[in-house]
Formats: C-alpha cells, sequence, structure tokens
C-alpha cells in the first residue's frame, strides 16, 4: 500500500481520470478526491466515472465551497463523503441524466425521484446514509454491496458468504 | 498430494484435482513459448494420470495471464505461423479430454483469456478483468478468441471484443455468461477448488463423456452431435460406474467411482 494523495477535484475530465487512474496503479489504501466542484457533468465525466463506480478500493471525497453537479456525482461515488461546513449547493446542481443514472444506481428509483426533485439535496444525501459515514469504507462491505448491484441475489449471496463473516476493519 | 516443479508452472494434485499455476508473475504471467511448452507437459501429465480427475488452470491471485509476449508474435512470418509450436500448444489446451476449471483474477487478455475461454468452467474473482486487446496492435487473436467469446455470450460479445478490444470486468463477464462464477479474489482458488473437488466426486468416464458430448458441435453438425451422444451414451452403460452409480441410487448410498 502506498501513501494517499488527495486529487484534486477540481480537475478537467480528462486530468481527473489520468490521476484517479494513477492513485489506483499504485495500490492505495483509499483513493481520496478533495476540493470545489464547480463543474457540471459531461460526457467526458463517463470514464472516470466508471472507474470508480468499479474499483474496490475505498473511496473517500471531501468536497468544499461551492458544488454543482460534479460535486453530487462524486458524492454518489464514494464510500465516505464530507462537506466542510458552509458548502452550498446549486440549485440546479440535480439536473443532469448522468447523475440520475449515478443516483438510481445508488439510491433506488425513491430515492433518485428525491434527489432529483429537491432542493436541499444535503439533506437526501444525509438521509441515505452518504453524508459524513465512515462504515462503508470497509473493503469487505463494500465488495459485497458491489456484488448486490453487479449479480443476481443468489448469486450475489454465494459471493458475500466467502467473505469474513465478523467484524473487520472500518 | 504430489508436485511438479518447473521453471514457469507449478503443479500439484490434491484430491483428485489436478493445479496448473502459472508461475511467471514478474511478466503477469505473460506467455511465451518456454510457459507453453511447460503448461501443455504438466497438462499431459494431468491427463494421463489415473488420479486426477478434474483439472485447475490458475495464475493465482494476482494475474491470470497478460497474454502473450509481443516478441513472441513477431518471430513469425506469415506463413510459419499457421504451422507453429505456439498454435500447437493452443490447440492441446483446448483439447484437453478431462473437465478444466480456469481460475482468474487480475489480467486476462489475449492468449491468456483464449486459455481460459478454452476450459469448460471460469471462476473469476472480482479484480478479474477479460479482453482480447489483439486488434489494437493491428492483429486479431488467433488462438480462439474470435470463436470462443461467441460459444458463451453470443455473437454481439464476440463482436465487440474482436473488432474493439473491450475490457470487460468480472462482474461484466458474469452477467453476459462469459464466466461462470464472481467470488472475492482471497477465496478464488479455495472457491476453485472447492468445486473442482466436487466435480472430481463424479464419474470420471462419464465426465469425460459429458465434456466431449458438449464440445461436439464444435466439430460437427446438430445431427452428428445427437448420433455422437448417443455413442458415449451407449460406451458407458457398459463401465462398471455406470453400474455402481445406478446400484448406489437404488441403495440410497453415496456412489464409488473408479473410473473403470
Amino acid at each position: 500500500m502506498s501513501e494517499v494523495n488527495d486529487i484534486d477535484a477540481a480537475l478537467s475530465d480528462k486530468e481527473l481520470l489520468h490521476a484517479i487512474r494513477h492513485q489506483l496503479k499504485k495500490g492505495p489504501s483509499q483513493v481520496s478526491l478533495r476540493g470545489e466542484t464547480h463543474a457540471p457533468l459531461s460526457a467526458a465525466a463517463c470514464d472516470w466515472i466508471t472507474l470508480l463506480v468499479h474499483t474496490q478500493i475505498p473511496v473517500h471525497v471531501h468536497l468544499d465551497g461551492h458544488l454543482e453537479t460534479r460535486g453530487l456525482a462524486l458524492a454518489l461515488l464514494a464510500d465516505q463523503t464530507t462537506f466542510s461546513p458552509g458548502t452550498t449547493i446549486g440549485k440546479t446542481a440535480c439536473w443532469s441524466p448522468l447523475l440520475a443514472v449515478l443516483a438510481h444506481r445508488r439510491l433506488g428509483p425513491g430515492g433518485t425521484r428525491q434527489l432529483l426533485l429537491t432542493d436541499d439535496p444535503a439533506s437526501v444525501l444525509n438521509t441515505y446514509g452518504l453524508l459524513n459515514t465512515s462504515a462503508l469504507a470497509n473493503t469487505d462491505l463494500k465488495s459485497a454491496l458491489h456484488a448486490a448491484t453487479e449479480l443476481p441475489f443468489d448469486e450475489a449471496l454465494a459471493f458475500a458468504s466467502w467473505l469474513p463473516s465478523g467484524p473487520s476493519q472500518p | 498430494m504430489s508436485d511438479f516443479q518447473n521453471k514457469f508452472i507449478e503443479a500439484s494434485v490434491e484430491q483428485g484435482v489436478g493445479v496448473i499455476r502459472l508461475n511467471r508473475s514478474n511478466a503477469r504471467n505473460a506467455l511465451n513459448l518456454a510457459v507453453l511448452r511447460e503448461l501443455v507437459a504438466v497438462l499431459e501429465q494431468h491427463e494421463n494420470d489415473p488420479g486426477v480427475r478434474v483439472i485447475v488452470l490458475t495464475g493465482g491471485e494476482g494475474n491470470f495471464s497478460s497474454g502473450a509476449d509481443i516478441d513472441m508474435l513477431g518471430t513469425h512470418t506469415a506463413a510459419s505461423y499457421s504451422v507453429s509450436e505456439i498454435r500447437s500448444h493452443y490447440e492441446t489446451i483446448r483439447a484437453a479430454k478431462k473437465p478444466m476449471v480456469a481460475a482468474v483474477s487480475g489480467f486476462c487478455l489475449g492468449g491468456g483469456c483464449e486459455i481460459a475461454l478454452s476450459c469448460d468452467y471460469v471462476i473469476a474473482s472480482d479484480s478479474a478483468v477479460f479482453a482480447q486487446p489483439e486488434i489494437k496492435l493491428g492483429i486479431i487473436p488467433g488462438a480462439g478468441g474470435t470463436q470462443l467469446w461467441a460459444l458463451r455470450s453470443g455473437a454481439t460479445e464476440q463482436v465487440s471484443a474482436a473488432l474493439e478490444g473491450k475490457t470487460v470486468t468480472a462482474f461484466d463477464a458474469r452477467r453476459m455468461r462469459l464466466i461462470n462464477q464472481v467470488v472475492p479474489k482471497a477465496a478464488l482458488m479455495q472457491a476453485a477448488l472447492s468445486f473442482a473437488q466436487t466435480l472430481a466426486q463424479r464419474a470420471p468416464l462419464a465426465l469425460c463423456a459429458a465434456k466431449a458430448a458438449t464440445r461436439a458441435r464444435w466439430r460437427m453438425s446438430l445431427d452428428a452431435a445427437l448420433d455422437h451422444e448417443v455413442l458415449l451414451m451407449s460406451n458407458l452403460l457398459a463401465s462398471v460406474d455406470a453400474h455402481e452409480g445406478i446400484a448406489a441410487f437404488l441403495d440410497k448410498r453415496p456412489a464409488q467411482f473408479r473410473g473403470a
């Protein structure tokens, strides 16, 4: 495991993809992104989104300042998200088809509708346990959740049965 | 348990399962002539060992194989590849008579992917990625990579693999039925061995016959394959194991198969 260096969350999509790839190659204990995210979510984001969706390494995101769609996307991709005090979210930050897909994966259909229609996205993220939580940074739980998303129920259950059943490191 | 030691391949036999492990981790288990020679030599040992009923082929928890050494391909001319020793080794692996389980983790690319898909079962860790990236080098897969995906996943995935060199994760591979099971990386070998040992408790002759029957369509029409199936079934009816299997069923006891 190598030491974790924060990736600037405000990089361009291409730079962000390169930075995440570079960090993952080093075999870190976690991927950490930090900063302000004024950017919208464009098609060029699909590559780094896919990378973060599929990584088995815990993803930590710390956001501050004013957030737009990319910030919400990062929050939906992360295993652990924290906001600095005073962080604000743009009124139209949720209005993105790409974000809708991400939200559906993370929050399910009900949660997605809440997020897309709300004036207060932070409260929805909070309700669904995505803000200021650390429990799901556990790699075994992350693997099990990923399997549950990707596999039919019985296969996900079989997958989880191979993971340690007791409490393990957070 | 018996062991064979080679330079690039580790092999062992335990509880009816012959394990072949690629051991060139410093090159991500890339395949060159020496690796393929050793692999095929050990495979033939397992094929001829009556104590081996099922074979597990793996690269361990790191990488299954990153594919052929590029310099190995570069040594061939337009005329020489079709009659090359490399081709012959891939064919030998594909033609194995005993059931084979590929236990795949990490990179499973190019020739490595073709070897994995030559097996009857593919059990992959959640870190596995599969691809035929040859198109990016200006060539195409040359050891089954334009055919073996289609047999499992259909023409759509075959075209993507061969023409785009698209990489698929273990979970994608499972969804497209390219592989049989996904397990956590740390459990890969335990899961593959456990599965292989369960399979190894079946009647050995019937296992080989079932494999031959299911692969008959690779080289014959449906009618011929159905006739072939009848012949294989007829031969098995004369086996000691078939009598034992039927007797054990009637006696409500576990069958003791001997491979005779």
